[in-house]
């Protein structure tokens, strides 16, 4: 049983692989974040060592390590809290992959993040990644592909995972992880397809909450003077010191939030993710015309891009709250 | 799972094989007949070109013992080992891993020694870019004068990152992209060994996607084989690729011509929704858009298209400007290097500036006609006697005329320059002219009478009508958007510096 939800064609294309014996040594898994890369993986790690007979079983000794992230075969190589993945790394990988198999078939190693590799180690990963060892299977996980090396991209097959079916994802998490109808419903469309968001929001009630508090006050600043926005770019730059990653969910909150007033305002309001924020939504879209959405889209977006490319946090923000545009009363 | 993949199991193991690189290996077997080998070649090109597969064969034919013309045999001893790779004279060295200086201080000790079975001792450096700076001086004098045994291949994908030093200790081959047909026959005679069957044109298309990359031709080929099984038609291939091949990108196209927003967006959201490549989809469309903006600028020879498509795309450019459908085309293709994934968000926001242009060049002929006519007569009216009291407004608007009159008298000729931007029109006061100035510094000069006639003279030129000239003083112009901010959000001024 492939634990992973939706993506059939991958899927498919991997069990028709193992089932030839035609798997490729390399894998890149190309998909944003949270959508099942690390689990469909993991199913492949599980499905190469899996003693049972329906491969992967996830019942068998073997497929239970994995899942539990014991298995001496399977290694899993990530960031840990740095912001690229070193050269060290894929040395340390290099070692353990010239070594047989411990306890399984196949040594299985996954990059994950693997566009955050530096320079010298997908360099020093090229020749593994092309003639690996017997028994060595790669995986490489990536939001971005674009910011691989080439050389990197035509060693590996591409498999894409794109963002499920908002209708799957709800389906998913009421069936599988019994979540209330009218949650999963939010859930679904919040999550934008990416399933392991939603999962993560149900067994973590802080981070709807945490939403909604998020979209109260931008909701706030957008009619709110100078000196409040000033106040919440001030605020928000110190937290991106400490920890970036929220941040972005602000940022990329506030993306969604104008993307739906763009819709809403175009007419397609069938599309829109916040739709438990209806009547804000209408209200809002009616203050702003549409080239003003879309302006201060782009200039979120030209603000996260800056704020990935290490401009001061600060000012990025400080100028991002004086793009905010003027909303008619009302 | 023993199978290896195409790209390893179909590496080229003679010269004849390489694809695509025949003034490379032609070269090389030139100079191998002739036994003037060099003692170390630097092979360049892009990814999956052939750089370390001829490297290889290199090797083999230098070691061969079957004596051939310059090409390798496969069958000696030397030369399977070799291509099993675990022969001991040929070493394959990836610089990415080992890129340090105490490695290469290891290879230069071991260079010396005889090779153990073979003719030549070959050392295969790949990734030779990545060495670090202290590492590929270190090889410099090895690379200039090694042992008579001793052959060194570097290859890399970046020559502009080596060392010019290294560069210039070698000879140089540069692997070109594989062309296209090159890479199709190559293809077909790996369908063939392997009993797939395919078609030429879903061929032609992986050769395409693959932008003269053999490996990535042939990775792509292995997915369709283990994706459709043995019999490949073109509708997988492009379904594998994500080309659509869709109407919508030409609805999309007519949505923005026409400026329907709502269309167009759920449009977007409807093939993102279906699991299509929006890159994919947006290069269709850029395609379709140069189509029309050719059809606009009248050179419909350089498109190959049927009859139907054309006149179609002959209705729709009649209707968009020429400036719309370049701006669309620019923005659209724009639009594809700001991808970050699989938000449709990139699209939309081309798409809605785009639309609403032609939503604004739509309503803004009935906006334009209304003040044209009023400001010709105004013109007119200027003419014959002096203008009613909005006159000022009228004065401002053609000031402009004004500064370029001036241009070029008095002051070293920098007249225009102080009526330009150190003051503005303020009033008139029956047939004198008052203008404000920014700084005492311009209202001094222009007050002096030698100047103050010169612009009379113009300003009255200019308008048709006696003026004169008074100065004020008004101080600077503006505050700046930062003092305006720092103002809204409580600030006081406490001082002023000029």
């Amino acid at each position: 049983m492939w634990q992973v939800v939706g993506h059939e064609k991958a899927v498919g294309l991997l069990q028709r692989s193992l089932k030839g014996e035609k798997l490729s040594h390399a894998y890149l898994f190309v998909g944003p974040r949270h959508v099942g890369k690390m689990t469909l993986a993991i199913n492949l790690a599980q499905a190469l060592n899996c003693t049972g007979e329906e491969k992967p079983c996830g019942g068998c000794p073997q497929c239970l390590r994995i899942a539990a992230r014991k298995h001496a075969d399977v290694h899993v190589v990530e960031l840990d809290g740095r912001t690229e993945i070193g050269i060290d790394q894929i040395r340390e990988m290099q070692h353990f992959a010239s070594l047989k198999p411990f306890e399984g078939r196949h040594r299985v190693f996954i990059i994950d993040r693997a566009e955050r590799l530096s320079h010298e180690a997908s360099n020093c990963l090229l020749k593994t990644l092309e003639e690996p060892p017997q028994n060595v299977k790669l995986v490489l996980l990536a939001a971005n592909e674009r910011l691989l090396l080439p050389t990197v991209l035509s060693r590996c097959q591409r498999l894409e995972l794109r963002p499920l079916p908002i209708a799957m994802v709800e389906e998913a998490l009421i069936h599988r992880w019994r979540v209330v109808p009218e949650r999963a419903r939010i859930l679904a469309r919040l999550s934008s397809g990416c399933l392991g968001w939603a999962v993560s929001a149900t067994e973590d009630e802080q981070l709807l909450h945490h939403r909604n508090e998020r979209l109260a006050s931008l909701i706030r600043l957008a009619s709110g003077g100078m000196d409040e926005r000033f106040a919440y770019a001030a605020q928000l730059a110190n937290q991106f010191s400490q920890d970036r990653e929220s941040v972005n969910g602000v940022l990329s909150l506030w993306l969604v939030w104008w993307h739906d007033l763009m819709l809403v305002k175009g007419g397609s309001g069938d599309f829109t993710a916040n739709v438990d924020q209806e009547e804000t939504l209408l209200s809002e879209a009616k203050r702003y015309s549409l080239t003003q959405i879309r302006g201060f889209m782009q200039s979120l977006r030209q603000a996260m891009a800056q704020l990935e490319q290490n401009a001061n946090p600060r000012l990025v923000l400080e100028v991002l709250m004086f793009s905010i545009p003027k909303g008619k009363e009302g | 799972m023993t199978s290896p993949v195409f790209y390893r199991k179909w590496r080229p193991q003679t010269f004849a094989q390489v694809v695509g690189q025949e003034h490379v290996t032609r070269t090389l077997l030139n100079a191998l007949k002739a036994g003037r080998v060099a003692h170390a070649y630097l092979f360049c090109g892009p990814r999956g070109t052939g750089k370390t597969s001829t490297g290889r064969i290199l090797a083999k034919a230098v070691n061969c013992l079957g004596g051939g013309d310059g090409e390798p045999c496969n069958a000696c001893p030397l030369c399977e080992a070799i291509t099993a790779g675990h022969a001991m004279d040929v070493m394959e060295i990836d610089a990415a891993s080992n890129r340090g200086i105490d490695e290469i201080r290891e290879l230069r000790e071991r260079v010396k020694f005889a090779p153990n079975m073979a003719r030549y001792k070959v050392y295969i450096i790949d990734e030779v870019h990545m060495l670090t700076e202290p590492a590929a001086n270190a090889l410099l004098k090895t690379l200039e004068e090694p042992p008579p045994h001793v052959l060194f291949v570097l290859a890399t994908t970046e020559p502009h990152k080596v060392p010019p030093t290294i560069l210039s200790r070698c000879q140089r081959f540069d692997f070109r992209r594989i062309s296209l047909q090159d890479m199709v026959s190559r293809l077909m005679g790996i369908c063939e060994k392997e009993g797939i069957e395919i078609e030429p044109t879903a061929l032609k298309l992986i050769a395409r996607s693959a932008t003269g990359s053999m490996r990535d031709a042939e990775n792509l080929l292995e997915q369709l084989v283990a994706y459709y099984g043995n019999k490949i038609e073109l509708h997988q291939v492009q379904a594998l690729l994500g080309i659509t091949g869709d109407v919508r990108a030409r609805e999309l196209a007519r949505y923005m011509v026409a400026g329907d927003i709502a269309a167009g967006l759920a449009t977007i959201n409807q093939v993102n929704h279906d699991g299509l490549d929006l890159r994919q989809f947006n290069r269709e469309l850029v395609e379709y858009l140069r189509g029309l903006l050719l059809i606009r600028a009248g050179s419909e020879e350089a498109l190959d298209l049927d009859a139907d498509t054309l006149a179609e795309m002959r209705g729709l450019a009649q209707k968009a400007s020429m400036d719309q459908l370049s701006k669309a085309v620019k923005l659209f293709r724009e639009v594809d290097v700001d991808f970050d994934g699989f938000s449709p968000i990139p699209l939309e926001l081309a798409f809605v500036e785009c639309a609403s242009t032609a939503e604004e060049a739509a309503t803004m002929p009935t906006k334009e006609e209304a003040p044209p006519a009023p400001q010709a007569a105004e013109a007119k009216g200027v003419e014959k006697m002096p203008p009613p009291p909005p006159e000022i407004e009228h004065l401002r608007s053609r000031w402009r005329d004004v500064v370029e009159a001036v241009k070029g008298l008095g002051s070293k000729g920098q007249l225009d320059a102080y009526l330009r931007s150190a003051c503005e029109p303020l009033a008139v006061e029956g047939d004198t002219l008052v203008l404000g100035f920014y700084y005492a510094f311009h209202k001094e000069k222009i007050e002096d009478p030698k100047y103050r006639h010169m612009v009379e003279a113009k300003v009255s030129e200019v308008f048709a009508t006696p003026y004169k000239i008074r100065c004020t003083l008004i101080g600077p112009k503006g505050k700046g958007h930062l003092v305006e901010a720092a103002l809204q959000m409580g600030a006081r001024i406490v001082e002023e510096e000029e």
